[in-house]
């Protein structure tokens, strides 16, 4: 029975479009992100660069090599948002990321680069062209499985990361949020806030409206009712941390979104 | 064949949904201060909730300095040549954050040190160094600016000589 339950929730047939739209989304966002690393792709990934791998030995390769890997891994993620062969170019993509990873991104411990990893994953295990592909097998459903992972870890993201706000007395405080606005990468939007000189008691309320919004994000997304309100929310809450905090990396939490709506096809 | 191919698949999806919902519970239960044993590998995984939780007074920044080879000229450069990133994302490699808490930071430190100084000598061959001191230096923070009080409230801490 237990048993059923569990294959009932991760492998259910669902509608193909969901899980189609998280490839796009996070395609296009791997894209412009890599794309970042134009100017740097000699110094950050081939062996005459300042990089350090983690959890690996020293296998930088040589400037040219580490050019046509970078490419590669650039042209796979087109490929996989336009979903050209997905079944082939997912675990590809997956591969090439992992590589730089190892490389270079992995020495810093941010939760894009994780949460990308953990979705490209996932995605290597799912049917990814079943609609909204340039190159795919069109399907009526696919397995619920690689839209239930995005979910869960969508919905773990919020919620972990409030958790783990409430035990620090700076977030307890509203000192957080202040510190943040006038902090090395803080943008002109950021200090133009903080020169408005609010009292302690805004960036308090501030700061409690964050750890509420991460601990309730989950739940609002599942829930039917209130999920195109947290969609929304959330974008609007990334796009913010994009512009005031100049830190687009977080924007990657929005191609999870749609994860949300895979629910059973009306016919089946 | 292909019902042997599905079974497979099906097979690897559960043993990743396990993998999946006991890395993501053992980190966010670390938020809370408990520990759940937790293999390295999904430690790193799954480590994507310390977002934003770090809170500073100070200002941090890499200071790189080369001694130009057979003088006692000591050149500075800013640690942005080769790290041309955010300034946290600058920090974390540096202070070798992934690995703070044993002699593989300070490991990480010379092999950064070591690639700078390489580097350096690769594109400056008129010029090459023989030493390289890599530095913290910290600074208070202030409303008006990241660099507004670096020049006279500056701290230095050495992080690696060679």
């Amino acid at each position: 029975m237990r048993t059923d339950a569990w294959a009932r929730f991760w492998h259910a047939p669902v509608a193909p479009h969901p899980v189609a739209a998280c490839r796009i989304l996070l395609g296009v966002f791997l894209f412009g992100y890599l794309l970042t690393f134009w100017p740097d792709v000699e110094l950050s990934f081939s062996r005459q660069g300042v990089y350090r791998p983690v959890f690996v030995p020293d296998y930088a390769p040589a400037p040219p090599l580490a050019w046509a890997l970078y490419l590669a891994l650039l042209a796979a993620s087109a490929l996989f948002a336009a979903g050209v062969r997905t079944a082939f170019v997912a675990p590809v993509l997956f591969a090439l990321f992992l590589h730089h990873w190892f490389l270079h991104l992995g020495a810093v411990r941010s939760a894009h680069d994780s949460l990308v990893l953990v979705c490209l994953a996932a995605l290597t295990l799912g049917r990814l062209d079943g609609a909204w592909a340039l190159a795919g097998r069109p399907a009526a459903t696919v397995s619920a499985w690689p839209a239930r992972v995005l979910a869960l870890q969508s919905a773990a993201l919020y919620f972990g990361a409030g958790i783990w706000k409430l035990p620090v007395p700076a977030w307890r405080s509203g000192e957080a949020i202040a510190g943040f606005l006038i902090g090395p990468d803080a943008g002109a939007p950021a200090r133009w806030i903080a020169s408005l000189g609010f009292p302690p008691s805004f960036y308090l309320v501030a700061s409690w409206g964050v750890i509420a919004f991460e601990l309730l994000m989950g739940p609002a997304l599942f829930w039917r009712r209130t999920r195109r309100v947290a969609v929304a929310l959330g974008v609007l809450f990334h796009v913010s941390i994009a512009v005031v905090l100049t830190l687009p990396e977080f924007l990657v939490a929005i191609a999870l979104y749609p994860a949300f709506f895979a629910e059973r096809p009306v016919h089946s | 064949m292909a019902a042997d191919r599905s079974r497979v698949l099906e097979a690897a999806r559960n043993v990743f949904a396990l993998l999946f919902l006991y890395g993501n519970v053992a980190l966010i239960v670390f938020g809370t201060g408990l520990v759940v044993p937790t293999p390295r590998f999904l430690l790193v995984a799954f480590n994507v909730f310390g977002v934003f939780t770090l809170h500073e007074e100070i200002n941090r920044e890499i200071l790189v300095e080369l001694r130009l080879a057979g003088t006692d000229e000591w050149i500075v450069h800013d640690a942005s040549e080769y790290a041309p990133t955010i300034v946290w994302k600058r920090l974390e490699r540096f202070q070798a954050h992934r690995d703070v808490h044993g002699p593989e930071a300070r490991e990480a430190q010379r092999v950064l040190a070591e690639k700078i100084k390489a580097r350096y000598n690769r594109l400056h061959p008129e010029r090459p160094a023989d030493r390289i001191r890599v530095s913290l230096q910290t600074w208070p923070r202030d409303a008006r600016g990241y660099t507004v009080r670096r020049e006279q409230d500056v701290r230095t801490e050495l992080l690696y000589a060679d």
